[in-house]
């Protein structure tokens, strides 16, 4: 547990570490000179195995913890120690956690939300069986420095990516995970993983069979979020990939074919006349005229938040779209292998009337019931 | 009479050497307090004796001691000592007690540099992908100290327009580094402003080795301009009419500074203030002899960022702060004291 002393003294540290580090972070974005590295895959071939055991795992990214909970009744047992990315940007999702395993506030906390901050001398002393990294809000295979030294102590590093490349990587990513825990585990990570991978293969078949002109669609990163300027959209890869395979055109596509997110300039967007805007927030953005959304609010505050927070956006599109092609989503969507609700949502969103009524559509409450061990409650997908 | 005189300088100059043997012995238990303090629970009787005998300590112990505890505190140890002799150095052949090795802009070509390769992935194409930006900095501080000797030499000035020149590639390296920042993505963005606060945690042996190389070559030739960078600190005429080339040692202090600043910078990042207050607090014990006050640089330097290196692991439990931001913390208040003393006379 943390002492009283401890606690502010991280609050002091927060400030000592800079405004930037912190309000860069709920972006993510990989740096160019990482976002391709030649010789490492993003996600490994091999896992090892702890079938058998009870296995001690160190999280470099936080939120890995949902990748668990959809194939372990409790994901915290397996835990060594976590990178602190969730208790700092996801407090709701956290305390969602905490609430069915208090256990959790013992796991120790090895960085805040971006890669520089992992302790790899602290992770290493927790001597776990195996270090999972996931390249969003901590270190992912450009770190070699960090997987060199974790190597040479005996302690294998696995590779997942819910986050460069979501769509090709997330079904991988999850049989790789299961496949190490082995068991139960294992078939549910398998099930989850054909699943998704029949999902995307079924939305992208009819979408591609889409005839009229694809609907423009504007993604804002934490829309009219203070300090954010305008207008963060995604590029080609990331939450972008999503919005082509739902059948729309993203307008940041042609702006930054391999990035997941980039500023682009505010005139840019203001001519670009899309015809559906979708905006992204969190709970972080309560009393902003941000979009507040996800884990613990209901879906009244996300509508009233998502009409402040189209009226605020410096994108201005709220006053030339139609009520109705106004959405707003759960940002955090982008680092999990949930994104599939972010799929099936924009596919309905853009064509109803081909994705409405499917009755095979993924929802968030067969998610809960069926895979979650820790339910995602909350509001996660909204429209005006 | 005279006789007395000599005598009484001899005590003190033996005092002083005295002095100097008793920093370097804190500096050393600065560097161990730096290898012995860290995140991790190893006790230091532990680590102690894993140095003398590896195989007592288990296979994570080994690696924390030797891959990242070790080269960590030695990187502090050798930075330091570079800065701080970098610093000495300058302050003298540019006659002004305020000026750093990155007066002349060093660190913010450095800096601009590390951006080309965080942000844009440009770097030399031979070298491995680690050493992109290291590489990328070294490169544009010596391009940036090339590009202020051509200039000054076309004007033919003095120090106070080397400094003049410095001061507008500073300027132009920040704003090259903004435009950087302008086009980078949010996490590309956030490692350069990490970057810029300049860390040891990440050092390698071989970043350690080729630091210790360049300090082997380049501190015994300062330490033999010694006598004539003492004459500078008369003034360029007294100098002069002692028979020291003043523009030939400026030229020759400069090429140590750049290759000495250049490559600490291009490892650890930007760590401000040891090259500006580890030789004020030389000069404060030691006097103006830079027979004595060289090594007693090296030295304060080495002690100051070794010590500032462990503040930086204790000051939050379990939280590395960048050794940076606890060297400017300490500096700043010395700093002021030294523009105070100096308005004040």
């Amino acid at each position: 547990m943390l002492s009283n002393g401890d606690r502010s003294r991280r609050e002091l540290l927060k400030l000592a570490t800079g405004a930037a580090l912190f309000s860069a972070a709920p972006f993510a974005v990989k740096p160019a000179f990482s976002a391709s590295p030649s010789d490492v895959s993003l996600v490994s071939r091999d896992a090892p195995d702890l079938s058998g055991k009870q296995p001690r795992v160190v999280l470099g990214d936080g939120h890995l913890i949902v990748a668990l909970s959809l194939m372990l009744d409790n994901p915290v047992s397996v835990l060594a120690g976590w990178q602190g990315d969730v208790p700092k940007l996801s407090p709701e999702l956290y305390n969602a956690y905490r609430v069915r395993h208090p256990e959790l506030a013992d796991i120790p906390v090895l960085g805040e939300a971006a890669a520089p901050t992992f302790s790899v001398e602290r992770a290493l002393a927790l001597k776990p069986d195996v270090l999972v990294l996931g390249g969003a809000y901590g270190p992912g295979p450009a770190d070699e420095h960090l997987s060199k030294r974790f190597e040479s102590a005996g302690i294998p590093v696995v590779y997942v990516d819910f986050y460069q490349d979501p769509l090709a990587n997330t079904a991988d990513s999850l049989r790789l995970l299961g496949k190490m825990f082995g068991g139960a585990a294992k078939s549910r990570a398998f099930e989850y993983a054909d699943l998704h991978e029949r999902r995307v293969a079924s939305i992208r078949e009819r979408s591609q069979a889409i005839s009229r002109p694809r609907p423009r669609v504007l993604l804002e990163a934490n829309a009219a979020m203070q300090g954010m300027g305008c207008c963060w959209v995604p590029g080609g890869k990331g939450l972008g990939k999503f919005v082509t395979l739902a059948g729309g055109h993203n307008l940041g596509t042609e702006l930054a074919p391999g990035r997941a997110w980039l500023k682009a300039e505010q005139e840019h967007i203001l001519t670009s006349a899309p015809d559906v805007y979708v905006a992204t927030g969190g709970p972080y953005q309560r009393g902003t005229s941000g979009l507040e959304i996800g884990p613990g609010v209901s879906q009244e505050d996300a509508k009233r938040q998502l009409a402040i927070a189209a009226s605020a956006s410096l994108t201005r599109v709220a006053a030339t779209l139609p009520l109705n092609r106004i959405h707003g989503i759960w940002h955090l969507f982008h680092v999990m292998p949930v994104n599939i609700l972010v799929m099936e949502t924009l596919a309905q969103w853009l064509h109803p009337d081909i994705f409405e009524n499917d009755d095979e559509a993924l929802t968030l409450d067969r998610l809960n019931r069926d895979f979650l061990s820790v339910p995602l409650e909350g509001c996660f997908a909204v429209s005006l | 009479m005279a006789a007395t005189v000599l005598k009484d300088h001899r005590t003190k100059q033996r005092r002083k050497v005295l002095l100097l043997f008793i920093l370097a012995a804190f500096a050393v238990t600065c560097l161990f307090a730096n290898v012995l303090a860290g995140p991790s629970s190893i006790s230091a009787s532990r680590l102690v004796g894993g140095l003398w005998e590896p195989g007592s300590l288990s296979a994570v112990e080994q690696v924390i001691l030797f891959e990242l505890r070790l080269p960590s505190a030695c990187l502090a140890f050798l930075v330091g000592a570079a800065l701080a002799v970098s610093g000495v150095e300058i302050q003298t052949v540019l006659d002004n007690p305020l000026a750093s090795p990155f007066t002349l802009g060093i660190s913010s070509a450095a800096a601009f540099g590390a951006s080309v390769a965080i942000v844009a992935g440009l770097g030399f194409p031979f070298l491995p992908v680690q050493w992109l930006v290291p590489g990328n900095a070294f490169a544009f501080a010596m391009l940036a100290i090339v590009l202020l000797q051509v200039l000054n030499r076309l004007k033919g000035g003095g120090p106070q327009t080397l400094v003049l020149f410095g001061i507008a590639m500073v300027f132009a390296f920040s704003a090259l580094l903004s435009l950087m920042q302008l086009f980078a993505s949010a996490q590309a963005a956030q490692m350069i402003v990490f970057w810029t606060m300049g860390n040891v945690d990440q050092a390698e042996w071989i970043e350690v080795s080729l630091l210790a190389i360049l300090i082997v070559l380049i501190f015994p030739w300062s330490f033999l301009s010694a006598n004539r960078l003492t004459a500078l600190r008369f003034g360029a005429d007294r100098a002069m009419s002692l028979g020291v080339d003043v523009n030939r040692l400026r030229l020759l202090a400069q090429i140590r500074i750049s290759l000495l600043t250049g490559l600490a910078v291009a490892l650890t990042g930007t760590i401000a203030f040891v090259g500006l207050v580890g030789p004020h607090i030389a000069r404060m014990l030691l006097g103006e002899n830079h027979r004595l006050l060289l090594p007693a640089s090296a030295i304060t330097g080495a002690a100051l960022l070794s010590s500032a290196a462990v503040v930086s692991k204790i000051l939050i439990p379990g939280v590395s702060i960048p050794v940076g931001i606890v060297t400017a913390i300490v500096g700043v208040p010395v700093f002021v004291t030294v523009i105070l003393t100096r308005t004040s006379k």
